[in-house]
């Protein structure tokens, strides 16, 4: 029972009943207050906040009955609790009243101990109604603050990830060498990265990540990688490029400097693998490094095949102290480089099978019959139906292709200066 | 259990319970390693015979926990076949680690 007095709430015509019931509960430590009749009852009830009625049921009319009818439509989530005491005792009276929104019923004459009984189970009742009712609320409150950090977060994300889509490149020509690509994330945000930019008049420098895992943590890794490569920021390309003695040692150079940075510091927690390399756009000729990532196609478009480029070779970050190394090839006119994620060739498809490097390559030689500016719609098409239309990737999927358009013809060998 | 352990003389050979070690089961394996290694176990075989798939968390975990056992000396995999050692190969792992092609072996590797 609480410190201050429950009000509760008599209901009862007969003078001698209403003085009788006023001296029991004022000597048991309740508050009794007095209604004429149900009208009276229901705003006393609502200004109050009273949570226990007693209700006379009087056998000439049946107000007992409307009140309680009205308190279980008027009063919603703030339970009141109604004893119903009449001359009437048979179980049909009891079933009308209950019926009718009654919790209790006693007979009259009312026996002093039974009443008080009966009123201690009801506070019982009130009591614990009052505690759900104010979980309840908690309970809301704390749903409505999660829900909306949920959709702060989401927005949130989707920015996010409008901006990496604005980190990545146009399709665009670069002096006789033309750059397309698709790209899926897994997530609002992806692991996978690329960029390509000219570095002087005649390289083009490009690079495609992927990072470990997908989501937040990876693509910050990705972001951190760009800022250093790009030109218009860090620049790292740029600066090897200058401190080497030639294309070959700039490639290495870049991606062990990398790799020193990635693999030596506690801050960061996540490795990548890469393809960093350059295309002389004069002579077609391509340097680069693999880090780990899937090996490079060229489709050899005067013998209309593909070939696979490179031995592989150690992620960014994963290890101190790793030795790169860097494969040169020529690209004639009409030749096309593919780089891509592991989440390409890794795709699954509804009945749980994977594209596999084969059917890209297979693919790869039926993409050069479309001309490479619309090629992309060509990726588009046969991975959203790998993947099953609609629903999304389980990796990021990151697909490029460059196309070199020299006028001059050059020798299609492959020298390999790899381990 | 997300993964099988067993004592081969002085190597402890551990092996997913899974078809895929992934971003899932990597955090368990870091864990597993360094337990092992503070418990005095420091030979290690990562037994992926029955791993049909492994990623880039997975493979970030076995690098890991060769880190946690010490090096190449003490840690082995052995029964990589199909995309796990396609992708062994392509990280140049196999070069990093001790690769054996069945258990045996590996202990053998290990204690020679």
């Amino acid at each position: 029972m609480k410190d201050t007095a429950m009000p509760i709430l008599i209901v009862e015509r007969e003078m001698s009943v209403r003085l009788f019931l006023i001296r029991l509960l004022e000597s048991n430590n309740f508050q009794p207050i007095l209604a004429e009749n149900a009208g009276e009852a229901l705003s006393v009830i609502k200004s109050e906040g009273i949570k226990l009625v007693l209700c006379d049921w009087d056998s000439e009319d049946d107000e007992a009955l409307t009140l309680c009818r009205r308190i279980r439509s008027e009063m919603g989530q703030s339970y009141v609790y109604v004893i119903v005491q009449s001359i009437q005792s048979d179980k049909d009276a009891i079933i009308t009243a209950m019926e009718a929104g009654a919790d209790d019923f006693v007979s009259k004459p009312v026996n002093a101990h039974e009443l008080l009984v009966r009123i201690k189970s009801s506070s019982r009742i009130i009591e614990l109604q009052q505690q759900l009712v104010s979980r309840n609320r908690t309970l809301e409150f704390a749903h409505k603050r999660m829900s909306d950090d949920y959709d702060q977060l989401t927005t949130e994300l989707m920015l996010a990830s409008k901006m990496q889509g604005n980190l990545l490149p146009d399709p665009k020509e670069l002096r006789n060498t033309y750059a397309t690509w698709m790209f899926k994330p897994a997530n609002f945000l992806a692991g996978d990265m690329f960029d390509y930019f000219m570095v002087s008049d005649n390289l083009l420098a490009f690079y495609v990540i992927d990072v470990e895992g997908h989501g937040i943590t990876s693509a910050l890794t990705s972001f951190l990688v760009d800022n250093m490569l790009n030109p218009s920021r860090d620049g790292l390309c740029r600066r090897m490029l200058e401190n080497s003695i030639d294309i070959r040692a700039a490639v290495i150079n870049t991606v062990t400097e990398l790799n020193k940075k990635f693999s030596n510091s506690e801050m960061y927690t996540r490795y990548f693998s890469m393809i960093y390399g350059m295309i002389n756009t004069d002579t077609g000729r391509v340097t680069l490094t693999q880090a780990g990532h899937p090996f490079p196609i060229r489709y050899d478009a005067s013998n209309a095949c593909t070939q696979m480029i490179g031995e592989g070779g150690v992620p960014v970050g994963i290890l101190p102290d790793v030795t790169y190394d860097a494969v040169e090839f020529e690209l004639n006119a009409g030749d096309r480089l593919y780089l891509y994620s592991d989440g390409v060739t890794e795709c699954m498809s509804p009945d749980g099978k994977m594209f596999e490097t084969p059917r890209l390559q297979e693919c790869i030689g039926q993409w050069h019959a479309t001309e490479v500016e619309d090629v992309h719609t060509e990726f588009e098409r046969v991975f959203r139906r790998w993947n099953g239309d609609s629903k999304p990737f389980e990796d990021d999927l990151s697909l490029i292709c460059f196309e070199y358009r020299g006028t001059e013809s050059q020798l299609g060998s492959v020298k390999n200066y790899g381990i | 259990m997300a993964f099988e352990t067993r004592e081969v003389e002085d190597v402890t050979v551990v092996s997913p319970a899974n078809r895929r070690l992934d971003a899932v089961l990597a955090p368990k394996l870091k864990e597993l390693v360094a337990e092992l290694v503070a418990d005095g176990n420091n030979k290690i075989v990562l037994d992926v015979s029955n791993v049909e798939f492994m990623d880039s968390s997975g493979l970030g975990a076995a690098v890991a926990a060769l880190k946690i056992v010490g090096g190449p000396g003490d840690m082995a995999i052995c029964g990589a076949s199909g995309l796990v050692a396609d992708l062994f190969k392509l990280t140049h792992m196999d070069r990093v680690f001790t690769m054996a092609a069945n258990e045996e072996e590996a202990v053998v590797k290990l204690a020679s």
